[in-house]
């Protein structure tokens, strides 16, 4: 009886597991990525733009002699855009096989979370942006909302992304 | 500011109008103006015809008064059109397609629904003939059309009278007594109006979080109680058509009515007070349309109440103000 408490109670630890997140500011708003997509993080670099790249494409970056696509995320979030300040990022991440960096107001902490401590997003919806979120989280009276890295380009936009 | 606040309060209480037109002739409302008078005769006194039928006539020598200013010729021809129409029969429907003329330009999303002249035939009106001939003879003065028009359709909202048992709305009514307390808020200088029974609570709005790729009526999200509330900007999801960039950024929203059941909150600007009032105090909605949420009108404050399930139902769909469930 004892050892079938046990199993269950690891069990429900196991579904309950404990993710990492980064989390990041943009337009007064916290968003956290999972851990282990991010590579790193970058101060603000100059990003070089890229003739006839697609309009969420900022241009490029050399990092440690590999170039690296950024990402306009306040665009692709449809958000109006905002001046480059002391405090802004760049986020290297790893998705979809690719490494890409993310332009973002700035990043904050790693935070801790349970699955179970992560909401379903309202599900009224219906623009493209809508997809990239896969959950809420309420910690300590402020709202995280989880993004989905993987989501942030469409299958069509990753491939183009590939051949820059 | 008070000018779009008036239009707002009238197309809410036109909205009902227009669309309770075709249901009026199957329920036992009563009627004092002309516009409806003729969907309800067979039902009222003969004083009340004999009223109605004055009335009717009234308005129609003011739009005949002005045949009176032109030559004779005109004059003739004036006479002959009125009588032709009393021939068809369609007095009532002259004040019908004023009203529908007027409500046009707020209306235009909508089909229009006027009630159809097989109505009348099914109801036929018996207006006394002397009163027919005071039509044509009472001239007084002469009036332009476009104020003419404006003068009948000023009666139509003091037709909302009576207690007609509604369809749509039945499950709300089952839930509410014959007399239930409502609370009344605003937004933007409109009224509306929520049954007790179907208020969630009442929060402060504080921290807004909004999401991304939401459509344009979603606030945001509030948490409350370690739960996430769904915000809903009224304005925008009520009348859409009239919130510009200016009205969005004079709305100062100040607290959330929950809807019960749910985690949607509209945001409102005021909370005005709440109030006992009898179920015949409101002009219930008996037809389905394209406003599932909206119950009726109460009809002392002449503003919209509301009908939670059917809201919650569209909210959660994602569904705007004028898309019907399914």
């Amino acid at each position: 009886m004892k050892d079938t408490r046990n199993v269950a109670a690891v069990a429900a630890s196991k579904d309950d597991a404990v993710l990492q997140w980064v989390t990041f500011k943009l337009d007064n708003e916290t968003y956290g990525i999972n851990v282990m997509q991010v590579q790193e993080v970058l101060r603000y670099t100059e990003i070089a733009p890229v003739p006839g790249a697609p309009h969420y494409v900022l241009g490029i970056i050399n990092l440690r002699g590999n170039v690296v696509t950024v990402i306009d995320t306040r665009s692709r979030f449809g958000l109006q855009s905002a001046e480059v300040d002391d405090s802004t990022r760049i986020v290297i991440i790893e998705a979809e096989k690719q490494v890409i960096g993310i332009l973002v107001d700035s990043v904050a902490e790693v935070v801790y979370l349970r699955r179970s401590e992560i909401d379903n997003a309202p599900n009224v919806g219906t623009e493209e942006s809508a997809k990239f979120i896969q959950g809420v989280s309420n910690r300590d009276n402020e709202l995280l909302i989880l993004v989905d890295l993987d989501k942030l380009l469409s299958d069509e936009e990753w491939a183009e992304l590939n051949q820059l | 500011m008070s000018k779009s606040v008036d239009e707002t309060v009238f197309d809410f209480f036109e909205l009902l109008l227009h669309e309770d037109d075709s249901a009026f002739s199957a329920s036992p409302i009563n009627s004092k103006s002309s516009a409806t008078s003729v969907f309800d005769v067979s039902i009222k006194t003969e004083a009340q015809q004999l009223n109605d039928a004055i009335l009717a006539e009234h308005e129609r020598s003011k739009v005949d008064a002005r045949a009176s200013t032109v030559p004779e010729a005109q004059l003739a021809r004036a006479k002959s059109i009125v009588t032709v129409s009393t021939k068809e029969n369609t007095e009532p429907l002259v004040n019908k397609q004023a009203l529908e003329r007027l409500l046009a330009p707020v209306l235009k999303t909508q089909e229009p629904v006027i009630a159809k002249p097989t109505v009348l035939n099914e109801q036929p009106l018996s207006l006394p003939k002397p009163v027919e001939a005071i039509a044509v003879t009472n001239v007084v003065k002469p009036a332009d059309v476009e104020p003419q028009q404006d003068e009948i359709i000023s009666t139509a909202p003091e037709t909302q009278v009576g207690f007609a048992p509604p369809s749509v709305t039945k499950d709300l009514q089952e839930v509410l007594d014959d007399e239930f307390q409502v609370l009344f808020f605003k937004v933007a200088g409109l009224t509306l109006a929520v049954p007790l029974v179907s208020l969630g609570g009442i929060v402060k709005v504080e921290r807004i979080n909004h999401i991304i790729g939401r459509p344009s009526w979603f606030l945001g999200v509030q948490t409350h109680r370690e739960e996430q509330l769904n915000l809903v900007d009224t304005c925008a999801w009520v009348m859409p058509e009239k919130y510009t960039d200016k009205l969005a950024q004079s709305v100062n929203y100040q607290y959330l009515v929950l809807l019960e059941g749910s985690n949607w909150g509209l945001a409102c600007e005021s909370l005005l007070n709440a109030v006992k009032i009898h179920k015949s105090q409101v002009n219930w909605r008996s037809k389905a349309g394209k406003r599932p949420w909206l119950a009726g009108v109460v009809k002392e404050q002449m503003c919209g109440i509301l009908h939670v399930q059917a809201l919650v139902q569209m909210l959660d769909a994602g569904l705007g103000c004028q898309d019907s469930i399914g």
